[in-house]
């Protein structure tokens, strides 16, 4: 924390929308292994980034996306529990009442890792003009997009959305249609089990007292989040890990979507707080 | 083909790695819109 509140202004948000690139690092890797890794581009559609931007106020109200939710529930946050929950039903929900709307423009593999190279050697070298604070969380978050390419070749579904859109099928069909893997599971788990130990090791768990208007808050927000990535077909960590190096032009409009949502969710938030305080809930 | 203790091993490890970089890093896009607004 003290490394991000040191960094650069805009160097955390850049260095998240670009580490996707490491993903596509793999390519040539999955290539050698003859592992054909696959990837859907999805059209141009206004319910992309209407759903970004429903999933930006959700994460505004929650105070964290589909990864940092998962961060606070392992410093002993309690009430993310019930983000996850709520995005499980919004999810279900809005595919119950809307069904998927997109269309798929391209389906195969990604082959043209050369351009990958290139972008991530131009994001490296601009990245080491950077103050050593903010080249030290640079490189950081880069080295989880290079850590997502390794984990596509092992669970290509492996993100934290994935496992929401599996559990709200399941749900959707009855158990007509299959679950998560089980390897969803414990990337799950192990997702958790590191963030526990970084929040251990650095002394920032801290078990929470549940309030029940927090635990409606949350909810709302995750169900808010679970209509948003519906909609959106992903959360953040889809479309930024996946959606964004395949150039995927519905990424980009639900990623646009996200930061704007998320921005006009910041901007209501004080005089929401204030209300709150007013009302005696805070 | 990998056996399947290692793929489990595999995965735990990396995704271990991810969760406590993210963790460590406050990886999260509604800080970074934050901190860009700043």
């Amino acid at each position: 924390m003290v490394l991000l509140c040191r960094a650069g202004k805009p160097t955390l948000l850049l260095a998240l929308l670009s580490c996707g690139v490491g993903v596509w690092l793999f390519i040539p890797v999955a290539a050698l292994a003859g592992i054909n890794i696959p990837y859907t581009r999805y059209d141009w559609h206004i319910v992309f980034a209407l759903g970004g931007l429903i999933f930006g106020l959700g994460t505004s109200a929650n105070g964290g996306c589909s990864i940092s939710t998962l961060s606070r529930l392992a410093r002993g946050d309690w009430h993310m529990m019930a983000t996850m929950f709520g995005w499980v039903v919004g999810w279900y929900v809005w595919i119950l009442w809307a069904g998927p709307v997109a269309h798929v423009i391209e389906q195969g593999a990604v082959s043209n890792a050369t351009i990958v190279f290139a972008v991530w050697f131009v994001i490296v070298f601009w990245s080491i003009k950077h103050p050593p604070e903010s080249r030290r969380l640079w490189f950081a978050i880069m080295a989880v997009g290079l850590l997502a390419g390794a984990m596509f070749l092992l669970e290509p579904h492996w993100a934290p959305s994935y496992l929401v859109q599996h559990l709200a099928g399941t749900a959707l069909q009855g158990g007509i249609v299959m679950g998560p893997r089980e390897t969803q599971y414990w990337v799950f788990l192990g997702l958790l089990a590191g963030m526990l130990i970084a929040a251990l090791v650095t002394r920032r768990f801290v078990c929470q007292r549940i309030h029940i208007h927090k635990l409606v808050l949350h909810l709302t927000a995750g169900i808010a989040m679970g209509v948003g990535a519906c909609m959106a077909m992903g959360g953040n960590d889809t479309h930024v890990l996946f959606g964004l190096p395949a150039a995927s032009p519905a990424a980009l409009l639900a990623v646009v979507g996200m930061l704007v949502g998320s921005y006009l969710g910041l901007v209501i938030r004080q005089p929401l707080l204030r209300l709150g305080s007013h009302l005696g809930l805070n | 083909m990998i056996e399947p203790w290692l793929k489990l091993a595999l995965l735990l490890s990396v995704a271990g790695v991810i969760g406590y970089i993210a963790q460590r890093t406050g990886l999260c896009l509604i800080r970074g819109v934050i901190m860009s607004c700043r």
